[in-house]
């Protein structure tokens, strides 16, 4: 039997639908079976990112109210790995198309006969929130460096101690080392601090990852992009906790280049 | 800090860390959305646990601090204890909140449940004040019931802080046994019991003296205010006895006014009889007048027979009538020669009438001022 894993965040803009279509498609290139479902109905955008918006058929409110036989029917194979799929959101329906009952009942269906099943959920704390999380055994919480999406992951995190008893982990997205060194942005431990959660990766600040989405391709894929290998670094510790933390250092400017070249020989 | 770390520093001269400004303000604004709590719970909450923990230990009440953990689903409550109550003080309390089931308030009753001898010593010297206080305050009770107050006020904050002494002597010679019980070398133990009873009896002595000092304080007090009572009705008797003597002046006062009002009548009567043809009327005026002014100066001399200080008044009076009718008697004689010298002019023997009746209510006006002059020796 699966796991579920919720990508949750609260503020919008964050990084979840990035940091599931990545996570997932490192998973899969790890060798895991392993559903993406896109829960932000109304908003869908995990099939684009993926480059998969062409092949919908069916979406996640189809397979609830049977529209299709099962679940597997509404399920998009990717382009690129033969075990990871997409279940799209339907984009012309309202959040409370699904209820957490018949999500439930989904996620409990699929983790049934797959590796990994990951939620995208929407933003904010209302119906599609609890939808998501409902059937989700972990939670994974998106954050930046930046006052607000940590005040915002904090209700999250309240908000799913509160509803069940689950493990979940923390991303910090979009972090800019030479910010941090001059002070200018939260550190990877003042976020930590704050938060209190167990720490499951950091993810720099990375211009490939608009060029990645520009192309459906995920950054993973790259092997120059440096978010890219810290989300397949994730993956690896989804699958192994005990699996080693990698920081990526941002490598731009010749200062940091050089100080690169003298630290390697310590 | 590395070379490198330094050059970077050197060159980014922007120094302000809005990291620490974020981190900040994001501690501030987590810990207001994390407790769900409004503050009158957490008041009430707070109480109650007081209330129950205190049973159990000497708490700081002032310290408590209730935080609502939301990540692990708990509520935090800091208390911190001051003391631990020992097992047989807990099972003594019990009992006695079992035999007393109304307290008044569940903190206090318990502890004044315990005491069994310094209290009562503390009660004897709280009876023994109040008399004493009672006496004091008697002197100026009608005078400055709020004083009162006050000084009773004092008196039974003085008693609460001796049972309160007491009542932690009581714990500290508690706490002591307990320790003897638990320990085996006893002798340094009694001894630190004889030195707490000893600052004890220091304390209970301090607090009494203070009682002392204070019962000396408001015996004063009552005394300086009883004088001060005595000085302000002796100073009300003089301003009474003042304004008597300020209305014997007026009355004199009115008197000559009257008197003066009168002269000037009779003058300005003279004046028409000397100016007018139709003497007959103007003698009966100054007749009628003269009976009026004879009635005043009889209300004024009643007046001033109601009065004390009226020698002096009426000597004046006499003086000045005496002189008015000297006056009078002056202005009669002139009229008269004036009356005279036209009679021998005109020789008209209408005249002549009106003349002899205008001397006669001259001499009418005379024995009234004469009745005056019998008057004043009787008074």
């Amino acid at each position: 039997m699966g796991k579920v894993i919720v990508i949750t965040s609260g503020k919008g803009g964050v990084g979840k639908t990035t940091a599931t279509a990545n996570l997932g498609s490192a998973i899969a290139s790890l060798g895991k079976s392993v559903v993406l479902i896109d829960a932000d109905i109304g908003l869908r955008n995990l099939d684009l990112v993926m480059g998969l918006e062409n092949r919908i058929v069916f979406n996640v409110v189809d397979v609830v109210e049977k529209k299709c036989r099962t679940f597997k029917q509404a399920l998009i194979k990717d382009k690129r790995f033969n075990n990871l799929f997409v279940l799209p959101a339907a984009q012309s329906r309202e959040k409370d198309a699904i209820t957490p009952v018949q999500m439930k009942e989904l996620c409990d269906e699929i983790k049934q006969e797959f590796d990994y099943v990951f939620i995208d959920c929407p933003a904010g704390i209302e119906h599609g929130f609890k939808n998501a999380i409902v059937g989700a055994d972990d939670a994974i919480i998106v954050t930046n460096p930046e006052v607000s999406a940590v005040r915002d992951a904090d209700r999250i995190i309240g908000l799913l101690e509160s509803n069940e008893k689950f493990n979940f982990n923390l991303i910090i997205n979009r972090l800019k080392p030479e910010m941090v060194k001059r002070g200018k942005m939260l550190s990877i431990k003042d976020v930590k601090e704050v938060l209190n959660i167990e720490l499951i990766g950091v993810v720099p600040e990375d211009d490939r990852i608009i060029n990645s989405s520009n192309k459906g391709e995920p950054a993973v894929l790259d092997g120059s992009s440096k978010a890219g290998q810290a989300y397949i670094s994730i993956a690896k510790r989804i699958l192994d906790p005990k699996d080693k933390f990698v920081v990526f250092e941002e490598d731009k400017g010749w200062l940091n280049k050089l100080k690169n070249i003298f630290s390697r020989g310590n | 800090m590395s070379f490198f770390d330094f050059i970077q520093k050197f060159l980014y001269k922007d120094k302000e860390k809005t990291s620490a400004t974020a981190k900040q303000r994001l501690h501030v604004v987590l810990q207001h959305d994390r407790n769900p709590l409004p503050p009158q719970l957490v008041a009430m909450l707070n109480k109650d646990v007081l209330n129950t923990i205190s049973k159990y230990f000497v708490v700081d009440d002032k310290e408590i601090e209730t935080v609502v953990d939301q990540k692990l689903n708990t509520l935090h409550v800091n208390i911190p204890i001051l003391k631990f109550k020992s097992i047989k003080e807990i099972e003594i309390k019990k009992e006695e909140i079992k035999k007393e089931p109304a307290p008044v308030s569940p903190k206090t009753s318990p502890i004044q449940d315990k005491k069994p001898e310094p209290i009562e010593r503390a009660k004897e010297e709280k009876k023994e004040e109040k008399p004493a206080v009672k006496k004091s305050i008697k002197l100026d009770d009608h005078l400055k019931p709020d004083a009162v107050k006050k000084e009773e006020n004092v008196i039974s904050r003085i008693g609460e802080n001796i049972v309160q002494t007491a009542e932690n002597i009581q714990s500290g010679v508690k706490e002591g046994i307990q320790k003897i019980k638990d320990d085996k070398v006893i002798e340094k133990i009694g001894e630190n019991l004889a030195q707490t009873a000893e600052n004890i009896q220091s304390g209970i002595k301090q607090e009494i003296q203070k009682v002392k000092d204070e019962k000396v304080v408001e015996k004063i007090g009552a005394t300086i205010s009883a004088k001060i009572d005595d000085i302000h009705k002796e100073f009300e008797n003089e301003r009474d006895k003042l304004k008597k003597d300020k209305t014997i002046e007026k009355i004199g006062e009115n008197i000559a006014q009257t008197a003066e009002n009168i002269q000037s009548g009779i003058k300005e009567g003279i004046q028409k009889i000397k100016d007018d043809k139709v003497i007959e009327k103007i003698g009966e005026n100054i007749a009628q007048t003269a009976e009026h002014i004879h009635s005043e100066v009889k209300e004024g001399i009643q007046k001033i027979k109601d009065d004390k200080v009226i020698e002096k008044i009426g000597e004046n009076i006499a003086d000045k009538v005496e002189s008015i009718q000297k006056e009078v008697k002056q202005e009669v004689q002139n009229l008269s020669n004036t009356i005279q010298t036209k009679k021998g002019k005109k020789k008209k023997n209408k005249k002549q009438k009106n003349i002899q009746n205008q001397s006669q209510s001259g001499q009418q006006s005379q024995p009234v001022q004469q009745e005056q002059k019998p008057e004043k020796p009787n008074q």
